[in-house]
């Protein structure tokens, strides 16, 4: 049972660990929002600390019986509570060593675009008041999300004819597309974590769109005409060179 | 604990249920009684209209359009729709959109209320609560023409032709210049050709209903020019010479090319890319695209339904206008005056619906009359001839004359010998005519926008230093 | 799809909605491990009314108090009530209180501005709240609403008659410690449901298709109901669900609709009814899932029925 205990613990500290690598590392920007990054990295600190508090209390406290409500006669002098210093029971520890498995063992990957086929993609956003922030940027300093925001506050799309554009993002496609010379250039836009992961994307045409593998990542650089797409008029992005890029160290953007 | 007891009561089976459960009971009974009151009361917002057009002016050819928030059921908007002043037209429903098309002209300066009855339904079954009802008024057509002529550098202009003191107002804003453009059939659109650098010219479209311009298409390495709409504005053709930038070899002949207006993607007319063409006219029903092909001399007639085409052979290398009611074409033919040695230009009918395309000649060979323009009215009976009397001075104007197919006669409408006039472009209820005028008697006198009224006989001054007028509906 | 990407995509999500959520839960039972140490029952009943209706509002308006989400905010209600509040007060508090606090105000506010959705989503909520606490106000036995083990500690242990000894107070020292142990606890009892309503909520974006929820959108009733299982099944922090409403919003989804899936979504789904199972008992959360869903529901149809915006 003091095995439990210590297990217990040790969890705690691999768990604040794994979340202080991640953030460390970067990786953590293909899990959550980064200006929850802090969060993180306090709950990191925290887990940390119960951590070592748990393991103080083990070393400082005589082996006792599971039965002993009463509870540790040290540091809990006046503890009213059964629950509390009896450690979980195995299949609860196991439950929650599932994260740090995940975490550690599997490669860390952002959603890319195979995450798209059961949500869609937008093209155009509802988000209230911060259209007008995407004006005061620059037409080529603007990112894919600047862009879909853009686009859904302006009054009329046809006024993006003719703006240059640079993105990056990955590359997507579905039924919609001319495989030959049309993709999206997409990005997930994360609020909150990737649960609310949702993918938006510009439409390009490009010469080179047949010879583009989905989900890697690419630099658009060209200019917008408004056109007709799927029975809706969208700004287009017509490629002048669209070249391979590294993946960003941030593959997410932040509404 | 005053309540211990009362919980081992609660454990015989007669009172297994307590306030809370019955509590819970009577909320939920009532929770779900209205939730089915609000169901059965059924709904009271509905579908709801997003966007409608025409509003404020609009063209006497304005398709009414209204987009709702979801997809219409088509069955249900049958006799929705209504205009007053009444009037004729075809409406039709595709997704979220209801259109109506107006059977004839809208009248000009009225002001008509569009009304949309309730009970229009959409696919789901919400149905429209509220009549929706607007008010537009129709504007007068307007003449479109480019300025100034003393300029290398272009633009598009329009006027209002019947308020005498309207100020022309710039359309485009073209760096290097429009060179040619073309108006949609129900005045929405504006196709036009612009110069780029190195000679280059592109495609742009000017959208009148939201007073926007886009590029239609972009042609880096050619000059697209002389852009002719579809009448039914989902096509443009144009004309696409090559400056083969790379070789060298300096500008190539041009052919002709269509571009879809709704996906912007380009294609040439013919596979063959040796086919040449020029002067791109489409038929009234669109079904039809004349072009001149110099190496075969004579008018391509393609025709789309049947993919197949037709050559009416002629060297002259004009390809004439379609009558509206698409039965003819006219092209010119040069003659030698018999036992002169003047050479004078006549035109010549096409019958298209005739089998073998039986030509007619507007006028009799002898007619000494030097014939340079011709333009339909809007009947297909009458046409405006602009020519020049056989007077043999060097400097003799062109003037402008009514022709009727069916009578053969020939009225002058506006003769003045010191003026020449030319590019007559027909009001679309043909009762005026927009012309280009030339003084040829005043020295440095530029061309000039005259206006022509074919019912009262007025004649006035439109817009100085311009050329090339159209009507825009 | 492979196997292999698919477990990918469910590790980045599953991780992703972990490492968000598990800061939320530490802070919940760091401040549960602080209530327990030092808030005295006399505490809550001095800060809460005397009158049962006026504390059940109260209990709703707790939130801003203990600013935590749906995921810390169990094993606080389950300290308060070993401090003795009121089951019915602790249910309006815990059922608004994901809702009610300053945190889900700001992202409200950035998702949807102040506007209808924002004011019906804080308005609907309270309403709920209160209604669903003057029900479990019939039934003011505790043992009959709690799970046994959230009633042992209340008891101190020795049942539920003996007096509990007025607890001299701890040093700061001891005290965090002792709160550190009871975190520590907390985060394990807790830590459970929220990995394994994490792995349903990961599974179900990734195994399932959204794409027959979203033709249901047009429809004003069906709508609603599939904005109620949407956020059941989801399990998004109440703190950042308005802006994935705001996602649904795009898919068509009307504002009675969305008003559904953000008031009852913080209420009741997954992740919270397994922890409520550790709070109360079986039929008490059985009425704790229906009462709000009926309600929300309602709210939901009638205002896509009869509400222009």
């Amino acid at each position: 049972m003091r095995t439990r205990q210590w297990f217990q613990a040790a969890l705690m500290l691999l768990l604040g660990l794994y979340l202080l690598e991640t953030l460390l590392t970067g990786e953590i920007a293909y899990y959550i929002n980064e200006r929850f990054n802090w969060l993180a990295g306090v709950a990191g600190f925290t887990l940390i600390a119960l951590g070592v508090i748990n393991v103080i209390a083990l070393l400082s406290e005589p082996e006792q019986g599971k039965e002993a409500p009463k509870g540790a006669p040290n540091l809990l002098p006046n503890a009213p509570s059964v629950a509390h210093g009896v450690s979980a029971r195995w299949y609860v520890l196991a439950i929650l060593s599932v994260p740090l498995i995940f975490g550690v063992f599997l490669p860390a990957q952002p959603l890319g675009a195979a995450a798209i086929n059961n949500s869609g993609v937008a093209f155009s956003l509802n988000v209230s008041g911060a259209g007008d922030q995407a004006f005061s940027i620059t037409p080529t300093q603007r990112n894919v999300l600047d862009w879909v925001r853009a686009f859904s506050a302006a009054t009329s799309v046809d006024e993006f004819g003719g703006q240059p554009a640079d993105l990056i993002g990955f590359v997507y496609r579905d039924v919609r597309f001319e495989d030959d010379t049309e993709f999206m250039v997409t990005r997930f836009t994360v609020s909150c974590c990737v649960a609310d992961a949702v993918a938006i994307g510009v439409i390009v045409r490009s010469e080179q769109a047949a010879s583009l593998t989905p989900d890697s990542w690419v630099r658009v650089q060209g200019k917008f005409e408004v056109r007709d797409f799927a029975g809706q008029r969208t700004p287009i992005l017509i490629a002048e060179s669209v070249e391979p890029t590294a993946m960003p160290e941030r593959p997410y953007l932040f509404p | 604990m005053a309540e211990k007891p009362l919980s081992n009561v609660s454990l015989l089976p007669t009172q297994r249920f307590d306030r809370l459960d019955m509590g819970v009971a009577v909320a939920v009974a009532a929770l779900i009684l209205a939730i089915a009151l609000v169901l059965l009361s059924g709904d009271r917002v509905g579908i709801s209209v997003r966007r409608f057009v025409p509003q404020g002016l609009a063209s006497s050819q304005s398709v009414v359009q209204i987009t709702f928030d979801e997809a219409l059921d088509p069955e249900s908007v049958a006799d929705k729709l209504s205009l007053s002043p009444a009037a004729e037209g075809e409406i039709s429903v595709t997704g979220n959109q209801l259109q109506w098309q107006p059977a004839q002209a809208l009248q000009q300066g009225q002001t008509y209320t569009v009304r949309l009855a309730e009970g229009v339904r959409a696919h789901n079954g919400r149905l429209l609560l509220e009549a929706h009802e607007w008010e537009f008024r129709v504007r007068a057509p307007q003449v479109v023409f480019m300025a100034p002529v003393d300029n290398p550098i272009q633009n598009l202009f329009m006027v209002d032709p019947n308020q005498p003191d309207a100020q022309p107002q710039q359309i485009t804003f073209s760096e290097f210049g429009v060179l040619s453009y073309d108006i949609t059939p129900d005045g929405s659109r504006i196709v036009y050709s612009e110069l780029g650098d190195q000679r280059t010219a592109h495609l742009r479209l000017y959208d009148l209903r939201a007073n926007s311009t886009l590029t239609l298409l972009e042609c880096p390495t050619a000059a697209c020019t002389t852009p002719a709409w579809r009448p039914d504005g989902g096509v443009v053709a144009f004309e696409r010479s090559d400056l083969n930038l790379d070789t060298g070899a300096g500008p190539g002949a041009p052919r002709i090319w269509l571009v879809d207006t709704t996906t912007g993607i380009p294609r040439p007319l013919f596979a063959d890319s040796q086919r040449l063409g020029y002067s791109p006219r489409w038929s009234p029903d669109g079904r039809f695209l004349a072009s001149y092909d110099a190496n075969v001399g004579g008018i391509v007639l393609f025709d789309f339904a049947a993919n197949a085409e037709r050559l009416i052979r002629t060297p002259q290398g004009e390809v004439g206008q379609f009558s509206a009611d698409g039965r003819w074409l006219f092209f010119p033919k040069i003659i030698q005056l018999a036992g002169t040695t003047r050479y004078v230009a006549h035109f010549v009918l096409v019958d298209l619906e005739s089998e073998l395309m039986v030509q007619r000649d507007l006028v009799p060979e002898s007619d000494p009359n030097n014939d340079v323009e011709l333009a339909w009215l809007p009947d297909s009976r009458r046409l405006i001839i602009t020519r020049r009397p056989p007077t043999i001075t060097t400097m003799q104007g062109a003037q402008l004359h009514l022709i009727d197919l069916e009578t053969n006669e020939t009225t002058p409408l506006v003769t003045d010998g010191d003026y020449s006039s030319g590019q007559v472009a027909v009001s679309p209820n043909g009762e005026q005519l927009a012309f280009q005028r030339f003084a040829l008697a005043k020295p440095g006198a530029r061309a000039e926008i005259w206006l022509y009224d074919l019912t009262t006989g007025d004649l006035r001054l439109l817009a100085n230093n311009a050329t090339l007028p159209r009507w825009l509906p | 799809m492979e196997f292999s990407t698919q477990l990918s995509l469910f590790s980045t999500r599953f991780l992703g909605i972990f490492i968000e959520a598990v800061s939320f839960l530490l802070l919940g039972t760091i401040v549960s491990g602080l209530i327990e140490v030092f808030v005295r029952k006399e505490d809550i009943a001095r800060l809460l009314p005397r009158n049962p209706f006026a504390a059940i509002v109260a209990g709703s308006f707790l939130g801003f108090l203990f600013p935590v989400c749906e995921c810390g905010v169990v094993p606080v209600t389950r300290k308060l009530y070993q401090k003795g509040l009121p089951v019915a007060v602790g249910v309006a508090f815990l059922l608004a209180a994901p809702v009610m606090n300053p945190i889900v105000f700001a992202s409200t506010y950035a998702a949807f501005g102040f506007g209808p959705i924002l004011i019906g989503r804080f308005v609907i909520t309270c309403i709920m709240a209160v209604a669903i606490g003057l029900i479990f106000s019939l039934q003011r036995n505790p043992i009959k609403m709690l799970h046994p083990r959230a009633l042992m500690a209340m008891a101190g242990g020795s049942g539920a008659a003996a007096p509990q000894p007025s607890a001299p107070r701890l040093s700061v020292g001891q005290g965090i410690v002792r709160a550190a142990r009871v975190a520590t606890d907390e985060f394990f009892d807790m830590g459970r449901y929220l990995v394994m309503g994490t792995a349903l909520a990961a599974g179900m974006q990734t195994f399932l298709s959204q794409e027959q929820i979203r033709a249901l959108a047009s429809d004003p009733s069906m709508s609603a109901v599939a904005m109620a299982i949407m956020a059941f099944v989801l399990s998004i922090c109440s703190t950042t669900d308005a802006i994935l409403a705001l996602s649904f919003a795009n898919f068509g989804f009307p504002s009675g609709s969305l008003l559904t899936f953000l008031t009852f979504g913080p209420m009741v789904d997954i992740k919270a009814t397994l922890m409520y199972l550790s709070v109360f008992k079986r039929r008490v959360v059985f009425y704790m899932v229906i009462l709000p869903l009926l309600m929300s529901l309602l709210f939901g149809i009638f205002i896509n029925l009869n509400v222009r915006f």
